[in-house]
């Protein structure tokens, strides 16, 4: 470190970050008192001052964030936090994200993704929205300073380490050793890059629909408007957060060694309640949209959900819930639930005074009706976000009841697990996935005896085969090595529900399809005989459409292959699809063919059908959460060296283990070979690894994954003459072996989650445009929403 | 109110009605009484049989493992760091399965399961997780320093 260094270090960055942090802390609360005086008085330069005052604290927090990742990347050890999460191991990337390793960098770098949002929906909106925006400016800017202020004053990441409090040890550490406490090893995984950014934006973003919320709520301009302005902001959070939930869950599969994804801990339950809430959102606001109707509901729901995400970290960081993750117990949690109460209030009191305004304007009509299933499905997503939090809290409620009934304080602390939450979730799941099945089959207001039957038929004899097939054929061909003979019920009403909706999905897009063959025939005659070529959007369309049909082949076709290969495939697929929707673009033909008409139907009603795309994913997710969970084949065995032993479908042979000396640390790895049927399937290295660092050893999991089952090989145990403390014997290994069916596809079902709500978000071409590609042959042949007058 | 709505509404109570009954049922069910060693030692009775998550401190020296089977004892402990009394009440676990990758001997632990006789019977067992906000472990910079100062002398 150079001399120049080394004052950048002592100085500047403690005072400049320090600085920008507290500036950034006086500047959101300016931002908050001139904003409103701004849009009480109705004074256009103080407006325009809360404005400035919110892109100086996104600049603010930059700087902040600049200087603690340049101290970390040096390993500036003068600042408490560095010390605390950087050691002389690690490498560059592992110092780079431990900015959100540890509480104070985490919460900078939260405030930082708030100042982001922030800055970039005053830019999006700077000419749009003129009555609301002030009140949106402040309300970012309250959030801005309250987590200014914990940065700022309570948990402050610029600390020098000569301030810090000498119990901790981090001084001594350093004058002892000369290097710093460091990363926890399980952090230092590449999940750590993408995962707690994805939970961030996913948890921050709906900052933004919120702050929209209070500003309509205050203004009395519950409207369209206000749909207008937060439905994408919504989905962003909304399918970031549930794509960051998912993430993490491969994470912990992947990371953690115990075969699972999911364990109900508080702090999993914490990400996963705002997204229960946010879902129900992006629902019944198209229902306010297209009739009118919950307002109040739609409000109430958007309110919950930014509650819910500060209502959760309150959660894991105050001590109130045991978790198996250790958070602190310290100031942040009163804190926040002093945060999380004002915001109550302030709500509470709105919707109090707005009451009138929030009423509907129309009313259901018929139970068998679009609006009447969203409104179920949001009763049901509700319901699964009550079970949560009753489970989640259970520990607090059950001890709060002992201690009024018997008036002692102490042992009436009853805590509920996966047996609790597994068979609510599975109900609640298989009433959500029958109502988006029937959702996606009936029409607004209501449904005639005609549409039913045209629309329900064919998926219903589809669900009722499929049901026939899971009852009859699953038990003896895929369960036929199980311990139980007959299929699980929940497994079975599960899959047949998911069926439904797949095959509603389907029929719906068949329809659709047709319609759009036989309505337009005569337009898109004449639009192919001008030989003009598709609009852009149908070629993106092809191009996205052959990925995702390439991914989803090399996922079958290329299973075994890595991962590079299958997405090298899908986007050569993408790409020959593009290409050949360019060519066929310029040929001359009478009408649209099915793949053709399907193409355009996607393209003219995007919003829509990326929609479907996401329950078509969700309802994969749930089918292989499903399958895995309920048909997961666990055995174990320990092995001496050279000894073959049959475990599930395999022969495991123990070959060897090999000892590997690399920084920080020693890796022990069993070489397994596997053969099936008397031959070779592959090798596998599960392994341990022991950190020099601590005394806690890390499980590293050899996971073979393929479209229908996962193999998952973790070494539980090894002895060697060669390890310290083992028997003078030759070596031995316990293997434990899983095979979970579909995981993948819960994987999969994530990423289309995001895709599908991608697609739907994506901004509409303006009305100009869309004028214009009436004239060409690609997009003309559907006008908006033609497809919904003619089918439901 | 319109029959439609008469309807949602009755189908609405009906559900909320039935979930909150099954919860009811799955929390009698599924609950487990979060104690300490010494609740359960001064009141055995009271759960015996009963679904429990017992925390403890792991006794050093009690570790007994063939990678799968592990047999260890739990006593109640002050504290991390506060080592164990020697008449601190103890109870002997027996757990089979995969052990999380961050148990030792001499650490706060979580076991979940059930008394059999004089031995709990774990499904589980919780370690604190050495995750977010907290360090490599809880004695890592006590043992770095030891070290640290050991090597110099």
């Amino acid at each position: 470190m150079t001399a120049l260094d080394r004052l950048l270090g002592s100085i500047l960055t403690p005072v400049l970050g320090g600085a920008s942090v507290k500036l950034a802390f006086f500047l959101a609360v300016f931002g908050l008192v001139i904003s409103i005086w701004g849009a009480v008085a109705r004074r256009e330069d103080m407006i325009r001052s809360g404005k400035r005052a919110a892109y100086a604290v996104w600049a603010l927090l930059l700087l902040a964030v600049l200087c603690l990742e340049r101290a970390m990347i040096r390993r500036d050890y003068s600042l408490e936090y560095v010390v605390e999460q950087i050691d002389n191991s690690m490498p560059l990337y592992y110092r780079i994200t431990a900015l959100w390793g540890g509480m104070n960098g985490s919460l900078l770098w939260w405030a930082l993704i708030c100042a982001s949002f922030t800055a970039a929906c005053l830019t999006v909106n700077r000419n749009r929205f003129k009555e609301l925006m002030p009140w949106v400016t402040a309300t970012c800017c309250y959030v801005l300073a309250f987590l200014g202020l914990l940065v700022s004053f309570v948990c402050d990441p610029f600390l020098p380490l000569s301030e810090s409090d000498p119990a901790l040890g981090f001084a001594q550490l350093l004058a002892q050793t000369g290097d710093g406490k460091g990363l926890n090893p399980l952090l230092q995984t590449y999940w750590m890059t993408i995962h707690p950014p994805s939970l961030y934006i996913g948890y921050i973003g709906f900052t933004i629909p919120f702050a929209f919320c209070i500003a309509a709520l205050v203004t009395g301009k519950v409207d369209q408007e206000f749909l207008r302005a937060t439905r994408r902001w919504t989905l962003l959070s909304w399918s970031v957060l549930g794509f960051g939930v998912m993430l993490g869950a491969k994470w912990a599969y992947e990371e953690l060694g115990w075969g699972g994804y999911w364990g109900w801990d508080p702090v999993e339950n914490a990400s996963f309640m705002p997204w229960l809430v946010a879902t129900g959102y992006v629902h019944s606001v198209i229902i306010q949209e297209k009739r009118g109707m919950l307002k109040g509901w739609n409000v109430f729901l958007i309110l919950l959900t930014f509650l819910l995400t500060y209502f959760g970290t309150f959660l894991t960081r105050s001590g109130i819930v045991q978790s198996v993750h250790a958070f602190g117990s310290g100031p942040v949690g009163g804190l926040l639930a002093g945060f999380v109460l004002s915001l109550i209030v302030v709500c509470t009191y709105l919707v109090v005074i707005r009451h009138k305004i929030l009423r509907a304007e129309n009313e259901i009509e018929a139970v068998l009706s679009r609006e009447a299933t969203f409104l179920y499905n949001n009763v049901g997503l509700l319901g699964f976000m009550v079970m949560v939090f009753v489970g989640t809290m259970f520990p607090v409620f059950s001890e709060a009841v002992y201690e009024i009934s018997n008036g002692s304080i102490g042992n009436g602390k009853v805590v509920v697990g996966p047996p609790f939450f597994n068979p609510l979730a599975a109900i609640i799941t298989i009433g959500l996935l029958i109502m988006m099945g029937i959702g996606q089959l009936v029409a607004w207001r209501k449904t005639s005896g005609a549409a039913v039957r045209r629309n329900f038929t064919v998926p219903l004899l589809v669900t009722g085969v499929s049901w026939i097939f899971f009852l009859v054929v699953l038990p003896k061909e895929q369960l036929a090595s199980l311990p139980f003979k007959f299929p699980n019920p929940w497994a079975v009403a599960v899959l047949v529900s998911s069926v439904f909706v797949i095959a509603g999905i389907v029929w719906e897009y068949w329809i659709g399809v047709r319609s759009v063959q036989s309505s337009h025939s005569q337009e898109i005659e004449t639009a192919w005989k001008s030989g003009t070529r598709f609009s852009p959007e149908f070629l993106i369309a092809s191009g996205i459409t052959g990925s995702i049909l390439g991914w989803g082949l090399a996922s079958v076709v290329l299973a075994t292959f890595p991962l590079w290969t299958r997405l090298v495939f899908g986007g050569a697929v993408g790409i020959a699809s593009l290409a050949a929707a360019g060519a066929l673009s310029g040929a001359s033909r009478p009408a649209f063919n099915v793949m053709q008409a399907a193409v355009i139907l996607f393209v003219r009603n995007r919003r829509r059908y990326g929609g479907y795309i996401t329950h078509l994913g969700i309802t994969l997710a749930i089918i292989g959460i499903t399958a895995s969970s309920l048909y997961k084949i666990d055995e174990s065995h320990t092995f001496t060296e050279g000894e073959t032993h049959k475990m599930g479908e395999f022969d495991l042979t123990f070959k060897g283990l090999e000892l590997r000396r690399e920084p920080g640390m020693w890796r022990v790895m069993a070489y397994m070979r596997m053969d099936k049927n008397g031959e070779k399937f592959g090798v596998a290295y599960p392994e341990r690894r022991h950190h020099d660092k601590g005394d806690q050893p890390t499980t590293e999991v050899s996971i073979h994954e393929s479209a229908l089952r996962d193999y998952y090989l973790i070494l539980e145990a090894a002895a060697d003459k060669r390890i310290p403390g083992s028997p003078d014997k030759p070596a031995t290994v316990t293997i434990r072996l899983l095979q979970s069916p579909l995981v993948t596809w819960f994987w999969f079902g994530g990423v289309l989650l995001l895709g599908g709500t991608a697609l739907a978000a994506w901004p509409e071409r303006k009305r100009k445009e869309v004028t214009v590609a009436v004239t060409s042959p690609g997009g003309v042949a559907v006008p908006e929403g033609a497809a919904a007058k003619e089918h439901p | 109110m319109n029959t439609a709505k008469m309807k949602l509404l009755v189908g609405g109570v009906l559900i909320a009605g039935g979930m909150t009954y099954l919860g009811y049922l799955s929390a009698s069910e599924a609950g487990q009484y979060a104690i300490g060693v010494t609740d359960y030692v001064t009141a055995p009775a009271r759960y015996q049989g009963k679904g429990l998550r017992l925390a403890g401190h792991t006794v050093p020296g009690t570790w007994q493992t063939d990678g799968r089977k592990h047999l260890f004892t739990v006593a109640a402990a002050g504290g991390p760091g506060v080592a164990i009394a020697p008449d601190a009440p103890m109870i002997p676990v027996r757990f089979e399965g995969t052990m999380p990758d961050t148990f030792k001997e001499d650490m706060d632990v979580i076991v979940a399961g059930r008394m059999d006789g004089e031995t709990f019977v774990a499904t589980e067992v919780m370690t604190q997780c050495a995750s977010k906000y907290q360090g490599v472990d809880g004695n890592y910079i006590e043992t770095a320093i030891k070290k640290a100062a050991a090597d110099r002398s």
